[in-house]
């Protein structure tokens, strides 16, 4: 069993989807810092003073993390910072449900912000389309509303790079 | 083929890149036509929520914005 969970292809998977996940994300975050603080404040969970520091420097470790995934640069620690971050969202997420909350929760629908931020560049929108459709069929909804779906979206993430972060080390890793 | 905890070096860059990606967001903020600035931002002066939200705060009214 644990030598089919932690195979070494399946990881590689995990780390590439949600690596390109979260830099997709992180970049749609950095291009509309001040609309990514807004909807933080949607969540009306952390103290005003601590929520512009969070706001902008969050997508810049989404950012760092999904490329260690990508490009295998520390890849225990990117994935378990990803998984934390998973966590934080899920407990973000479950106190707005629970206090019945209904906003977008601004995971992913900021990555439409790259082609408002390049303004009329046709090539850079037909890319932003493209990745949006390539997301929704991969089960990723851009613009999705605080639920418990979305929670159990995040919990669905969260698996598997729990897998990642606990992955035996290769001999040479060892030594 | 055991599951492996993160060890000390993980732990280590797990600090070091979250420190870095702190500070590339705040790197970014700092010259994107769309960022704010941090201090102004952390007394409430400068934005607003993204939603609108009536007197008792439950239901959201309009969707909001830079002012």
């Amino acid at each position: 069993m644990t030598r089919w969970l932690f195979h070494p292809r399946l990881l590689r998977a995990i780390s590439l989807f949600m690596g390109l996940l979260f830099i997709a994300a992180a970049v749609g975050k950095l291009m509309d810092p001040v609309k990514f603080l807004g909807s933080v404040s949607d969540y009306r969970f952390l103290p005003q003073w601590i929520l512009p520091f969070y706001s902008a420097g969050i997508p810049g470790v989404e950012l760092l993390a999904g490329l260690g995934l990508v490009f295998k640069v520390k890849e225990r620690a990117c994935a378990m910072i990803i998984s934390a971050l998973l966590v934080s969202f899920i407990i973000a997420l479950s106190q707005a449900v629970l206090r019945g909350m209904d906003f977008d929760c601004s995971c992913f629908d900021l990555i439409g912000s790259w082609a408002v931020t390049f303004g009329q560049a046709p090539w850079l929108k037909a890319h932003a389309a493209w990745l949006a459709e390539a997301l929704t069929g991969l089960g990723v909804k851009l613009a999705s509303r605080v639920s418990w779906g979305t929670v159990l979206r995040d919990v669905y993430y969260l698996a598997p790079m729990l897998l990642v972060v606990f992955a035996p080390r290769a001999r040479a890793e060892q030594a | 083929m055991s599951p492996s905890a993160p060890d000390r070096q993980d732990w280590k860059w797990l600090l070091i890149i979250g420190v870095a990606g702190m500070l590339l967001g705040w790197a970014v903020n700092a010259v994107s036509p769309r960022g704010f600035s941090l201090l102004k931002a952390a007394q409430g002066s400068t934005w607003m929520p993204a939603t609108d939200w009536d007197d008792e705060g439950d239901t959201p009214t309009a969707k909001g914005g830079r002012p």
